[in-house]
């Protein structure tokens, strides 16, 4: 099957310093893949060369076969991308409900109608439906995450990009956030930047390793998790036994 | 405690159904437009003072608490408004009230020239770039004869038309106007346009995320609220039946929008009509206390903001939870 997304070369440069060298990584529907690597090593900066936030000095970005390379980061979303943030990034004034009616209405582009049942819905999937008129600039933190999520899927995405969504949520928490991101996997292609590796490892497919903007490795996540390289990056810290957190 | 008390209270705000919020509006301007049957030539100069000026403390509302564009310089579509109106009607001797729309389309479509300069700057650049192109306009009608120079010019058309009548057309178009910025402005609020403009407004960066064309909806939030803002003009200078560059193009406009939007409770839009009642109030309690009463409104500007950012009618809203012209859209 063409992969939903493919990315090719992708390189970005501030001055002399490199956020992306060369990055290039598919996805297939259904496919979830992780992406880990220590802070900085480029992980949101290759999201925000994807998702159209920031443009790239070189490389390709194919969506569903299509060269968005070039393309506004509104089309794209339009196109089926849905990004969820790791600092959750609601409209603060408008209330629950009407966050994911944005998404509805100009991301999947649905009429009046369809729009405000496809946000109901996805109210009730992310357990938000009794704060529903509650102001989003007023939600604690997980609702807010968990609005975050529901913004995103809100979008009806081909292709949904994950930003450290489990960061900061306790384990009961990631045991729900990951029973859901299942639930809606068969249906997306998913980017999963993800620091939580046990909620990681339970729904990612194939892993990839970056370190100072470049993959340093990409494969079968234990693979990956136990390559050298990666040990290397990690030294000293245990990746592969199941998180205390 | 209390604060938790308020903060539930907030989230379940009364609202009346759009049908009832429009068939109010709908009486109210059949009462204003019945008025003139009640009231003498000076109290309709007065009411046409009342709702024009309204109408552009609502403009620029519309900008900044819906379209999050802070301009200091909306005074320059009230004077190209107005020149439009003026200049075509003496020059062609076309009935200026048939030319009103042409004043919008006229201001709306100067705005959208502008919009690729000015939109390339941000906040506070922004508003202040607009106020600089409200000076250089003001500076070029001052120095054109075939504008009037600084002496500015008369309209002539309606000199020749029965008085009583171009009083009358002049007052309903005033009531027009403020069923436009109410009601008119209402509709817009709950389209898709509205949902688009609050959420660019609240979050540029999320707002492209889910698919909105951040500055298409900049641009028709710009281009529609000084539109309305130039019809306002053409309309208020018309009544008056002289137009000079000092007054029209005067930033004094601009600080009436912003007082009268600040006490009222910007991001509302029972916040202007509120605005501008205790706007006039002042100023008919203040007349004659020469610039007094201009540290005075300024004072009673910055208490207000001060004591309730969200302005008089932010703090309503907020302690008894109730809402007239919501655009809120249910998730039930």
């Amino acid at each position: 099957m063409a992969p939903v997304l493919l990315i090719e070369g992708l390189s970005k440069r501030y001055g002399s310093i490199t956020v992306a060298d060369a990055v290039g990584f598919q996805v297939a529907r259904g496919e979830c893949l992780g992406v880990i690597g220590p802070n900085g090593a480029g992980k949101t900066s290759v999201f925000n060369l994807i998702d159209g936030t920031v443009s790239p000095d070189g490389g390709r970005i194919l969506l569903d076969g299509m060269d968005v390379t070039r393309r506004p980061k509104h089309l794209r979303a339009r196109l089926g991308m849905a990004r969820a943030y790791q600092v959750p990034q609601p409209f603060p004034d408008l209330s629950a409900f009407e966050n994911v009616l944005v998404a509805t209405t100009f991301g999947a582009g649905l009429s009046a109608s369809d729009a405000k049942a496809v946000a109901r819905e996805t109210l009730r999937l992310t357990g938000l439906w009794d704060k529903r008129e509650v102001m989003a600039g007023s939600l604690p933190l997980l609702d807010r995450k968990r609005l975050e999520l529901g913004r995103a899927l809100a979008s009806q995405p081909k292709l949904l990009l994950l930003d450290e969504i489990a960061g900061g949520l306790t384990q009961m928490e990631v045991v729900e956030l990951v029973a859901l991101i299942r639930s809606i996997k068969p249906t997306v292609a998913m980017v999963w930047i993800e620091h939580v590796t046990h909620a990681l490892s339970a729904v990612a497919d194939r892993l990839v390793a970056m370190n100072f903007g470049r993959v340093i490795a990409e494969g079968e996540p234990q693979e990956v998790m136990n390559s050298p390289s990666v040990q290397e990056v990690y030294l000293g810290t245990v990746l592969d036994a199941p998180a205390a957190d | 405690m209390t604060a938790l008390r308020i903060s539930r209270k907030a989230s379940r705000l009364r609202a009346p159904s759009p049908k009832l919020v429009l068939a109010g509006c709908g009486i109210a301007a059949l009462i204003l437009a019945a008025a003139p049957l009640a009231l003498d030539v000076g109290d309709l100069r007065l009411i046409i003072e009342i709702l024009t000026v309204f109408a552009f403390a609502q403009t620029w509302n519309l900008l900044a608490g819906y379209a999050g564009l802070m301009s200091f310089g909306q005074h320059l579509f009230i004077g190209l408004g107005a020149y439009c109106l003026f200049v075509i009607s003496n020059r062609t001797g076309a009935n200026p009230f048939y030319l009103l729309p042409v004043a919008f389309l006229f201001s709306a479509g100067a705005a959208a020239l502008i919009s690729p300069m000015v939109f390339r700057l941000r906040h506070a650049y922004f508003a202040i770039g607009v106020w600089v192109l409200a000076e250089v306009a003001r500076l070029y009608v001052s120095q054109e004869d075939w504008l009037g120079s600084t002496s500015g010019m008369a309209l002539v058309a309606t000199r020749d038309m029965d008085h009583t009548w171009v009083a009358l057309a002049n007052y309903w178009v005033a009531v027009a106007l403020g069923v436009v910025c109410t009601a008119g402005f209402y509709l817009l609020l709950t389209s898709r346009l509205g949902l688009a403009l609050v959420a660019v407004r609240d979050n540029e960066s999320a707002a492209a995320a889910s698919g909105i064309d951040v500055w298409w909806t900049r641009f028709y939030g710009f281009a529609i609220a000084s539109g309305v803002c130039g019809l306002a003009g053409a309309a208020y200078y018309m009544s008056v039946f002289h137009l000079e560059p000092g007054a029209a193009f005067d930033a004094n406009w601009v600080v009436v929008m912003l007082f009268i939007v600040i006490i009222g409770g910007v991001g509302t839009i029972e916040g202007p009509i509120l605005g501008t009642a205790i706007y006039f109030l002042l100023r008919g309690w203040l007349a004659g206390t020469g610039n007094l009463y201009l540290m005075l409104l300024g004072a009673a500007a910055v208490a207000t903001m001060l004591i309730s950012p969200k302005g008089i009618w932010g703090a309503v809203r907020r302690r008894y939870g109730i809402e007239i012209f919501s655009a809120r859209r249910l998730a039930d």
